[in-house]
């Protein structure tokens, strides 16, 4: 199946708009606001930051009548920050910080800290929002997007952790919280505890009129003075996250799903040992060059998949395994983008007309020359109760060529605990079902019984 | 004579709290610029820092200058700005 054509334009940023057709990103800037970030692109430590993959690279296309036009690379697989497990939230958070302290010697600073200029490659963030570098005023020690940086990154990691509220629900705050959102929810021990009484209880106590606020912004400082108070106002920050993020990590839950691939009472050692082996031979067989884990749990067979040197993405609906899956390939340096993702609930698409951020499937058709799909199927059949046919043809609409299906027998202890009962109504879902429906779409190329009653498949796209 | 101190203090109690509530009083919510507090924070905190470095520096200055004054004559005269 061919790649699905996206446009998409994104265009908040009075300086210049982004455009996504096809496979070509295109952005238009109108010179006249952007020509410190067009000359800071051409300077040695951008070009540092490109070879480093924390800055994206940027071609010149064209210029004339005060408009230049941009060609950036596309992502392979973009993802959004209400996607992102916090690992990747406090690695996105941490650059931002870092890029803005390297603007600072050339007398440049970020004037905007959103998680959504951020994309992912594999658990690497870069920073794809190149408008935001702009010149800075000596003589200030004020960052402007010092309180969007807590809006947007430190507040929901703060009530993540704190309140546990979730960071999916990014999806409805652009610009993230404000501390009044969170001051009610939180008892007055926390409230005078840090971070939250430099993130909420303070800022609360000292808002005050917008004209105010605007004088407030004025501040001027002798340079040597003004640059170290700012440097000192980012190291706050930096401060703030590190503070939320041992909270998080001493706080770090298991769920029922982040350690399913050791105590899975219902494989033996010997079936997941055959199961690895089946998957390499299968991705030696396709070798794909993207690879899209469906359930991926906490990233077994994703690692399987990036080490055989696939692009992989790998989503799966349970925090904590897929933060597990994260920060294994981080640790691993291996190309894997975790996801937050529910393929029977996908994302979708958000912001303005709903074509500023793209929905999930739409991002994923055509895209991956390999879809995984191991102790899924039940999951979708019996609790999502999507129809067989329905999952075989989203597996189709999503791999160019390539499909890895385990096929869950009805005798299956995980297919039992699913029925709830309801074995009259899902009498007719056995193997034959799915290879009926399987061959509509697919080529049967390897098939292979595991000691436990599951079934492998190698498929391969008509 | 005792009762009316007591009341004058149960008066200024109350007067101190009205004053209290006052200085607390939070303008109605659609008055506000929900980011200023997060701004006067850093502002707060940038002055604050700004008084420090300059503070800093004018010790150090200080400190360099009489410690340059305290040189013996020896040194002095050993260092090439005194031989200019």
């Amino acid at each position: 199946m061919a790649a699905a054509e996206l446009t998409l334009e994104t265009f908040r940023d009075p300086a210049g708009s982004v455009r996504i057709v096809g496979d070509r990103v295109l952005r238009e800037v109108r010179t006249e606001f952007a020509e410190p970030a067009l000359q800071f692109l051409q300077s040695p430590t951008a070009q540092q930051w490109v070879s480093d993959g924390t800055l994206i690279e940027t071609r010149f296309l064209s210029q004339q009548d005060g408009a230049c036009t941009l060609e950036h690379p596309r992502v392979f697989f973009p993802s959004y920050p209400w996607e992102w497990t916090p690992s990747a939230w406090i690695a996105a958070a941490d650059l931002t910080l870092d890029l803005c302290e390297g603007l600072l010697q050339h007398d440049l600073i970020l004037k905007d800290a959103t998680p959504l200029n951020m994309l992912f490659r594999g658990t690497r963030p870069v920073l794809v929002d190149v408008l935001s570098i702009e010149r800075r005023d000596p003589e200030s020690p004020l960052w402007l997007a010092y309180g969007q940086f807590v809006r947007t990154f430190l507040l929901p990691l703060a009530a993540y952790q704190a309140l546990g509220w979730p960071l999916t629900a990014a999806i409805q705050k652009r610009d993230g919280y404000e501390p009044a959102d969170l001051a009610p929810h939180l008892s007055r021990w926390q409230r005078w505890r840090e971070p939250f009484r430099s993130l909420i209880t303070l800022p609360l106590m000292l808002e005050t009129s917008g004209k105010k606020s605007a004088q407030n912004t004025k501040v001027k400082q002798d340079p040597a003075a003004a640059i170290t108070v700012l440097r000192r106002n980012l190291s706050s920050l930096r401060k703030h996250l590190r503070h939320i993020e041992q909270a998080l990590s001493s706080g770090r839950h298991a769920s029922r799903w982040s350690s399913y691939a050791q105590s899975a009472d219902h494989y033996a050692a010997e079936d997941q040992k055959q199961k690895r082996r089946f998957v390499r031979d299968a991705l030696a067989a396709a070798v794909p060059r993207t690879v899209l884990d469906l359930g991926a749990n906490s990233g077994v067979y994703s690692r399987i998949a990036a080490e055989s040197g696939a692009e992989v993405v790998a989503w799966d609906t349970d925090l904590p395994a897929t933060e597990q899956n994260w920060l294994q390939a981080r640790k691993g340096n291996l190309n894997i983008a975790t996801l937050i993702a529910n393929p029977a609930r996908p994302t979708p698409a958000v912001g303005w007309r709903n074509a500023e951020s793209l929905a999930l499937l739409d991002r994923s058709r055509g895209r991956f020359d390999c879809v995984m799909m191991l102790g899924l199927i039940h999951h979708l059949l019996l609790a999502e109760q999507i129809p067989l046919p329905e999952v075989i043809a989203l597996v189709r609409e999503i791999t160019t060529s390539w499909a890895i299906v385990e096929w869950v027998p009805a005798r299956d202890p995980r297919f039992v605990d699913l029925l709830r009962g309801r074995d009259a109504l899902y009498a007719h879902l056995d193997e034959a079902a799915f290879t009926q429906a399987a061959t509509s779409h697919f080529t049967v190329v390897l098939r292979e019984a595991l000691p436990n009653g599951r079934v492998l498949f190698l498929l391969q796209a008509r | 004579m005792h009762i009316a101190r007591r009341t004058t203090l149960v008066a200024l109690a109350f007067v101190e709290l009205a004053v209290l509530l006052a200085a607390f009083a939070k303008p109605a919510y659609g008055y506000v610029d929900p980011g200023s507090g997060l701004l006067a924070v850093q502002v707060g905190g940038s002055m604050l820092a700004g008084a420090l470095f300059v503070l800093r520096s004018k010790i150090r200055r200080l400190f360099r200058i009489s410690s340059h004054d305290e040189k013996p004559d020896s040194e002095k005269s050993a260092s090439p700005e005194a031989s200019e």
